[in-house]
């Protein structure tokens, strides 16, 4: 046999070989098919990994803004310091429970068990379906009193320049009487707004979420009268300079 | 009717001409005195007046800057006072957005 003919037979070989070889090692990784059982632990897990990272974000979610609320209740100057303390009692402990929340669910390997926990961030936390919006009007109150003590002291000194003036007095008084009444209406809503949330409790919730609503609304109402009462002060000025 | 010489028509016409100019000089100091009489009452009156005027003025411009500067620091003071209701505003801004994404949060939770 010439070297010629003997490198011709092993490259033939090896051609016609490596498709064998080849299904060989196919046929070996799926010589073992996965069994319906195999199949459903398999989809269980993906399930419990995804409740997993789905509690888990709106656990973090929930803790972000609580953490933010105390923030915010502490530097209310309208509340008292009793109510203050208390407010931030309460969203601190929610805080510390929705983090052992975490850990629980972080450590679930039963669905059944994790579903009821991942349910009880709703069902179990009303403290932040309800503090939420509540602390929020309540900042709210209390910074528009803050406004509304402001614009007091902008009418005091507008009432007395309109008085010393003799040309378009009549226009300027009456913008001032309207920004005065907006002030009034104002001060009302606050105040409605501030005496509807300030007592509602996380187990009076879900029911007493129309009272949430209906101060959310006195709010925005009140902050539309203070914009008003703003513009008018703004007419007047640009008048009297 | 001897006819005068001019000579001696000029000769005693020197007196009279003399005469005349010491009448019109002391005339004429008369009138400065007269003059300087009535400059000096218009001068004591322009004193007086100015004096007055003055006085006036003193008062209208003392006035004028007080008013001025009470307008201004009163246009100061109102226009600090609207700037911190508009920075309080911003803050009452977000409240209200807060308070409307709690409660837009709370639908969505409760919707889950």
């Amino acid at each position: 046999m010439t070297k010629k003919t003997l490198l011709s037979t092993m490259l033939l070989a090896t051609l016609t070989l490596a498709p064998i070889v080849s299904f060989a090692a196919v046929t070996n990784t799926t010589i073992a098919p996965k069994t319906n059982a195999d199949a459903k632990t398999a989809a269980q897990q993906k399930t419990i990994d995804s409740l997993k990272t789905r509690a888990t974000t709106e656990i973090d979610r929930r803790v972000t803004a609580l953490t933010a609320l105390v923030t915010k209740i502490s530097a209310m100057k309208r509340l008292t310091t009793t109510q203050k303390a208390s407010f931030a009692a309460e969203v601190q402990s929610n805080i510390t429970a929705l983090n052992a929340l975490k850990t629980k669910i972080v450590a679930d390997t039963d669905l059944a068990t994790l579903k009821t926990d991942v349910k009880s961030i709703v069902d179990s936390y009303r403290i932040y379906l309800l503090f939420m919006p509540k602390i929020h009007i309540l900042s709210a109150v209390d910074v528009g009193s803050q406004i509304i003590t402001k614009f007091s002291d902008v009418i005091t000194k507008l009432q007395t320049r309109i008085t010393a003036i003799t040309t378009e007095k009549t226009t300027l008084q009456a913008k001032l009487d309207d920004m005065k009444a907006k002030i009034t209406d104002a001060t009302t809503q606050f105040s409605q707004a501030s005496r509807a949330v300030i007592a509602l409790d996380p187990t009076g919730y879900p029911g007493n979420k129309t009272q949430l609503q209906a101060a959310h609304q006195l709010i925005v109402a009140a902050n539309a009268d203070l914009k008003t009462a703003r513009q008018d002060a703004k007419d007047i000025m640009a008048a009297l300079k | 009717m001897p006819s005068i010489p001019v000579q001696t028509m000029a000769k005693k016409a020197k007196p009279i001409l003399l005469g005349t100019a010491l009448i019109t000089i002391a005339l004429a100091l008369s009138a400065c005195t007269n003059s300087n009489t009535a400059t000096n009452t218009t001068n004591n009156t322009s004193s007086a007046t100015p004096s007055t005027t003055h006085q006036i003025t003193s008062n209208a411009t003392s006035n004028t800057p007080t008013n001025t500067t009470s307008t201004s620091s009163s246009n100061t003071s109102i226009t600090n006072d609207l700037n911190a209701i508009d920075s309080l505003n911003t803050s009452l801004n977000n409240d209200v957005q807060s308070s409307q994404s709690a409660l837009n949060d709370q639908a969505t939770n409760l919707n889950e």
